[in-house]
């Protein structure tokens, strides 16, 4: 494959992949979907309601595409982050269409990426290398500087869920930009994640501030969804009660302590963690930052249970 | 070689796929310039983002605890929701204040903008002892009612005849001139033409002290409506007129009301009744209808309405057969003494009389409960009741295990349902003597014992003078005034009105006989100036002359306290731009300039209106509004609550203290102060014993003839504040005043008016059960609240599937209820949470306004028609509620249409003939599925037939000219809103009537 056809494939497979990300299947990519024999299977394998409904637990609930969950500790979109997007999409000449979706949202960044593939392949044909240069530095930076940073634990966090389609997409989402960075001159810059609060250091930590520490993935390094507390729960017997993720998570704790079963939740956490470390994908500088954190949780998690093991 | 080989097959793919999906080829090389408008990119704040530790509070069940810390309350910094997902900053000035949608007087705090002073939401105060950070859907909904479109902003004159609709804007400086001159050419001729009818007081003694300044007795209230035969009972029973129960740590709860949901004090008292079932607690409801505060019961009693006093007195009955009860509380605090002796007088049989003569011990006073009692079994009160005999049991007997830790509440529900209410109040407190939980740690005191009301600055005298629009001589126990019979008053030719100022009251809506109400209001020979003081429209302000804007929570200043549970506080209502306009250094005069429009508040309002009333204090008036610095001048607000602050709040100056601040300046920071934690026993209080002091034959000590206390078992105590200074269940002074019946004289149970007996159910009569609300409205104000309209906004007609069958009719469709005056269309819910032969419906809704753009808002009230021909009255439905074009954007997405049926209109009035209040069960004559022409809302209603049953209840008044026992109107002992001097009590020459 030349290099404007495969800038051209790679600008219609971005397109793709934005569309599926951000509607699931519908009738309008059903067939395209098929160019994936994981993706294919899975169509085939399921009916539309249910795909519907595979597509709403992966990326409505468990792994939401939008990169301030990840990267903010609050999990909030918008600011600075939003600011260098939008400044990157209009250097690069896309304006997306923000009336029904935030800039963050992972499809937004894949048809900018679409986009740029497609000028790409013109400037190819047309033998305009200097547009060519411009137009892989965009791409660069809006990998680099964005998507990489957090499509490792995005990435993991859809596998997790074991569910067929949006397993198969993010196969494909993550092969794609991969072999595109690849194509890509210069290497991925290093790249720190917010530090994290100083919990065992702060007299006032509980094991309110202890929840919120894990339920932000740009603290604690991975990321515990709603099934994974209803998991632990279950497997220690503890009630985890109502709420927001957070709420669960403190209310998980917080049970454990009551139940006299922290010692044991800190350790199947540690398990948990430990667990997502070592499946993280391979993604240079950004999972060398996610395992690091993790590492730094882990640390934590152990101090916790020597402590509480030494409470009277 | 690439690391990713799969990416090859894919890409390969796509290309060959490229040619056949130009969709997919247009979307990947889409740049996607959209055409319309983008979502609005915000603009950032100069601000970092500082994590602040938020302010927790320990709730019991862990919800609802973390609060900005009031050290950043000057300085809150918060993302803006509205700009979701950007992350935008807004700074905000929190400033504490109380919310105004109902009487419990929970803790707000608003967030103000410091750019814009625009005051973004309402949440709740942590500072707050009462509510504890915590409010129910009304608090944060003074939002709408500050922001709502249709809201009153200026002062406004009629211009044309009354309920014509024709006003102009005129100043408050005109406003004031032309009302202080009427007032003062009132009070220059008259002391009882000036008349304040207040319904929502939201204060403890800024409005009663104006009144008291003028020198008139002009003290109108809602209780007749409201609480008025609760109150009876309680002050009979103990000169405390309404109970405060200590839930949190309370045994047993006893409701006669849906206290988890809606009444007085709800939020406060709602989280605490939880947290003692959280505690073991067993919870008791009496109510006909399945509230979701009986849902939550462990014993539910579904009553008949009436029956409840034969009920109570069964579980009275258990205590007393079974030696059960307190025999030491009873024995010390109970005039058992004096109803012994007293037996002679009324007891109506040979065995209860002939414990006259027996010795005048405790042991014979056991001996007459044994008997009095014993007829009131558990089959009894089931039988009556129509519930199972077993709950009955079962209430009894959680009761009887719960110790000293019985509390106890009703208010409106029973009592003010049924003629005789104010005996279920009496046996719900005897429910308490009888366990020893009055003042205990999770029983119930007394409402004084609880709240906490500074004395005020430069307190007025009492007036000399009496109202006999407000008490006249038929209902001397009257509690309070008899205000829901004015317009029968009026129309009887007993007096008129120089100046009326309604105040937070919408009286042609609210009372019964509301076409009553109209006609007088039209009369300008009996109102001769109708001032509606209010923050909405409402039905009754379309009649009045001027309709002068009062603010909402957040737009006045206002002290409250309220018997929330085991303490005393005090709470600051504040307007809050104007406090955050001074935070940031504006000066500010007068609040309307701060709040919207040009919306005022009371306050201020009656001191300036007091001073064009009395311009030269010649009237005497001026001088309790005149600034203590400087006499030529009106008092401003600073200057009066920072004396009431500094004076008459015990260690309220030195907390403040502690903080560096003036008493003032801390009220205006947490709004709220706790004067004191815990249960208390007032009574219990030891005296001390001079030489001077007498001890009559009741044990009373007396200083100059005045009993000051009681002795108990030789010692001097404070004891109650009934005559006999001990809890009376014999009431010497309802014999004295010809109410000398067994069943009058103690706790007893009175027939209702809606009895079983009454109402004949095989004609097809029924029991319309209209005492019940909806937890999210307030009254007439939630037609200013959207959010809590599109929660509730009608109210159809309860009914049990049984009479529903019997019918014909189904869930929505309508039926026509007959009382004894007129008529209603309403529709039908078909429930098995009401019981069989009564039918339900909600208060508060059925808003109508005559004018399609005016008025009450258009997604809120029905456009009405009002009709007249004789002495028949009308009011036909136009069109329902329906979106509406405004400043606000909501009120284009109003998606219901039925706002409820104005049922009051129908209700005949109930005046009970002891305590005056409206008995408001009615007795629905025929219940049928509507006819053709028959609409939904449409009331029709005869005024002659108005007048005729309030002449039937009049009837059964006793008037003190026949039975007072010295001359005088009404026992001085019971408790009047304001009190005149001793001598105004002096029976009239002339009485009507006679």
């Amino acid at each position: 494959m030349d290099p404007s056809s495969r800038a051209q494939a790679r600008s219609l497979g971005y397109a793709l992949l934005a569309e599926l990300l951000e509607r699931g299947v519908t009738d309008a990519t059903r067939d395209a979907a098929t160019v994936s024999d994981a993706m294919a299977a899975a169509i085939e394998a399921g009916d539309a309601d249910g795909l519907a409904a595979d597509h709403e637990r992966a990326f409505g609930w468990a792994a939401p595409p939008l990169a301030g969950f990840y990267l903010d500790p609050e999990r909030l979109v918008g600011g600075p982050r939003t600011d260098a997007l939008l400044a990157l999409f209009d250097a690069a000449g896309y304006a997306p269409d923000l009336r029904s979706r935030d800039a963050e949202h992972l499809s937004v960044t894949l048809r900018a990426l679409a986009f740029l593939s497609g000028a790409e392949a013109d400037a190819r044909e047309d033998g305009h290398e200097g547009a060519v240069e411009r137009v892989e530095a965009l791409a660069r930076r809006l990998l680099d500087e964005h998507v990489l940073r957090w499509l490792p634990i995005f990435a993991l966090a859809v596998r997790r869920t074991a569910l067929a389609f949006p397993v198969a997409l993010v196969d494909e989402l993550e092969a794609l930009i991969g072999s595109h960075r690849e194509a890509l001159p210069g290497a991925t810059p290093a790249f720190a994640l917010p530090d994290a609060p100083p919990l065992l250091e702060d007299d006032e930590t509980g094991l309110r501030e202890i929840g919120a520490y894990l339920s932000a993935p740009a603290h604690a390094g991975f990321v515990l969804t709603r099934e994974d507390v209803a998991r632990l729960g279950r497997g220690l017997n503890v009630p985890r009660g109502f709420g927001d993720r957070t709420q669960l998570i403190v209310n998980l704790l917080r049970s454990a302590a009551r139940f006299d079963a922290l010692d044991a939740l800190l350790e199947a956490l540690e398990g948990e963690a430990a667990d997502q470390r070592d499946r993280l994908t391979s993604w240079g500088p950004a999972t060398t930052a996610w395992r690091g954190r993790i590492d730094e949780t882990l640390s934590i998690l152990r101090a916790l249970r020597e402590r509480a093991g030494a409470l009277p | 070689m690439t690391a990713f080989p799969r990416s090859e097959t894919f890409l390969e793919r796509l290309l060959k796929l490229g040619r056949r999906a130009p969709k997919l080829e247009a979307q990947a090389r889409s740049a996607e310039r959209p055409q319309g408008p983008q979502m609005k990119q915000p603009t950032y704040a100069d601000v970092e983002a500082q994590p602040k530790r938020l302010l927790e509070v320990k709730q019991r069940d862990g919800r609802m605890n973390r609060y900005p810390p009031p050290e950043s309350w000057d300085d809150w910094v918060e993302w803006d929701s509205k700009a979701w997902p950007k992350k935008v900053p807004r700074r905000y000035t929190l400033v504490p204040t109380i919310c105004f949608n109902c009487e419990s007087a929970c803790g707000l705090l608003a967030y103000v903008d410091k750019e814009t002073f625009e005051i973004r939401k309402f949440e709740g105060n942590p500072a707050h002892p009462g509510s504890r950070g915590r409010n129910c859907a009304k608090g944060p909904a003074t939002h709408n009612q500050t922001y709502d479109p249709e809201r009153i902003l200026y002062p406004l004159k009629r211009v044309g005849e009354r309920g014509e609709g024709k006003w102009k804007r005129i100043t408050w400086d005109e406003a004031v001139r032309e009302i202080g001159a009427k007032m003062r050419a009132s009070r220059e001729k008259r002391l009882d033409g000036i008349m304040y009818h207040v319904g929502r007081p939201g204060e403890d003694h800024y409005a009663n002290r104006a009144i008291k300044a003028w020198g008139v007795d002009g003290h109108n209230s809602h209780t007749n409506i409201c609480s008025a035969a609760a109150r009876a009972g309680y002050y009979l029973w103990s000169a405390g007129d309404r109970p405060s129960p200590d839930y949190a740590e309370a045994e047993a709860i006893l409701l006669v009301s849906a206290h988890l949901e809606s009444g007085h004090y709800f939020n406060p008292h709602a989280q605490r009744i939880m947290e003692s079932k959280a505690k073991g607690g067993k919870l008791i409801v009496l109510d006909p209808r399945l509230s979701n505060t009986a849902a939550r019961a462990d014993c539910w009693l579904p009553t008949w309405p009436g029956s409840e006093t034969t009920l109570l007195l069964s579980i009275c009955n258990h205590l007393i057969q079974n030696d059960l009860y307190d025999r030491e509380f009873v024995r010390r605090w109970v005039n058992w003494e004096q109803t012994l002796a007293s037996l002679a007088d009324w007891a109506e049989t040979d065995e209860l009389r002939a414990l006259a003569d027996a010795p005048r011990t405790f042991e014979t006073f056991d001996r007459f409960l044994k008997l009095r009692y014993r007829d009131f079994t558990f089959e009894r009160a089931a039988a009556e009741a129509q519930v199972p005999l077993d709950r009955v049991e079962q209430a009894a007997e959680i009761i009887a295990r719960a110790g000293n830790r019985v509390a106890a509440h009703t208010w409106r529900s029973a009592t003010m349902g049924n003629r005789g209410g104010w005996q279920v109040a009496r046996a719900l407190f005897f429910v308490n003597v009888l366990t020893g939980s009055v003042g205990t740690v999770g029983g119930t005191a007394l409402n004084s014992w609880n709240k906490f009301v500074p004395l005020s600055y430069r307190n007025p005298r009492p007036f000399d003078a009496w109202n006999e629009l407000h008490l006249p001589h038929e209902w001397p126990f009257a509690m309070y005034e008899m205000s829901f019979c004015l317009p029968h008053f009026l129309k009887e030719g007993r007096g008129d009105v120089d100046v009326y100022f309604t105040r937070v009251y919408n009286p042609m809506w609210i009372n019964p006989d509301g076409f009553m109400w109209l006609d007088a209001l039209r009369d300008e020979e009996l109102m001769k100036c109708h001032v509606a003081l209010t923050p909405t429209w409402n039905e009754s302000a379309w009649f009045a002359d001027y309709v002068l804007p009062m603010g909402h929570a957040g737009e006045r200043h206002d002290l409250m306290s309220q018997e929330t549970h085991a303490g005393r506080w005090i709470g600051f209502r504040q307007p809050v731009r104007r406090v955050a306009m001074e935070r940031a250094g504006k000066e500010v005069e007068h609040t309307w300039e701060a709040n919207p429009g040009e919306v005022w508040e009371e306050a201020e309002f009656w001191c300036a209106v007091t001073w064009a009333m009395d311009p030269d204090g010649a009237l005497g008036a001026r001088q309790f509004f005149e600034s203590p610095d400087d006499p030529e001048r009106p008092i401003t607000q600073d200057e009066y609550w920072g004396w009431i602050f500094e004076h008459a709040v015990p260690g309220l100056p030195e907390a403040a203290a502690e903080e560096g601040l003036s008493p003032l300046a801390y009220m205006r920071k947490y709004g709220a102060f706790e004067v004191s934690k815990g249960a208390s026993q007032p009574y219990a209080q030891e005296i001390e014993r001079a030489d001077t002091h007498e001890v009559d034959d009741l044990g009373r000590v007396l200083v100059d003839g005045n009993p000051i206390g009681v002795m108990v078992d030789g010692v001097p105590r404070a004891g109650f504040g009934t005559p006999s200074r001990k809890l009376e269940l014999f009431s010497q002074t309802l014999f004295d005043w010809g109410w000398k019946e067994p069943e009058h004289v103690v706790p007893w149970p009175l027939e209702s008016h809606v009895s079983p007996r009454a109402i004949d159910r095989e004609a097809g009569e029924m029991l319309l059960l209209p005492t019940f609300r909806l937890p999210t409205l307030i009254h007439t104000r939630s037609a200013n609240a959207k959010w809590l309209y599109e929660i509730s906004h009608k109210n159809p007609v309860w009914m049990h599937p049984e009479d529903a069958a019997r019918l014909g009719v189904k869930t929505g469709e309508l039926i026509r209820v007959q009382t004894e005056i007129g008529a209603f269309v309403d529709k039908v819910w078909v429930t098995e949470g009401i019981k069989p032969g009564v039918i339900a419906m909600s208060h508060h809704l059925g808003r109508w306004r005559l004018q399609e753009q005016d008025g009450i808002g258009a997604g809120m009230s029905n456009l009405a028609r009002l009709g007249e021909e004789g002495s028949a009255r009308t009011l036909n439905i136009v069109h329902g509620a329906q979106a509406w074009a405004s400043t606000d954007p909501d009120t284009s997405r109003v998606w219901w249409q039925d706002v409820g049926v104005h049922q009051n209109l129908t209700h005949a009035v109930h005046p009970d003939p002891l305590s005056g209040a409206h008995c408001w069960h009615q007795k629905a004559l025929s219940v049928r599925k509507a006819a053709p022409g028959e609409r939904h809302g449409d009331v029709w209603v005869d005024t002659e037939a108005s007048m005729r049953v309030y002449r039937e209840w009049h009837a059964l008044s006793r008037s003190a000219v026949d039975h007072s026992p010295d001359g005088t109107r009404r026992p001085l002992w019971l408790k009047r809103p304001l009190k005149p001097v001793a001598n105004a009590y002096r029976l009239p020459e002339k009485p009507f009537g006679r």
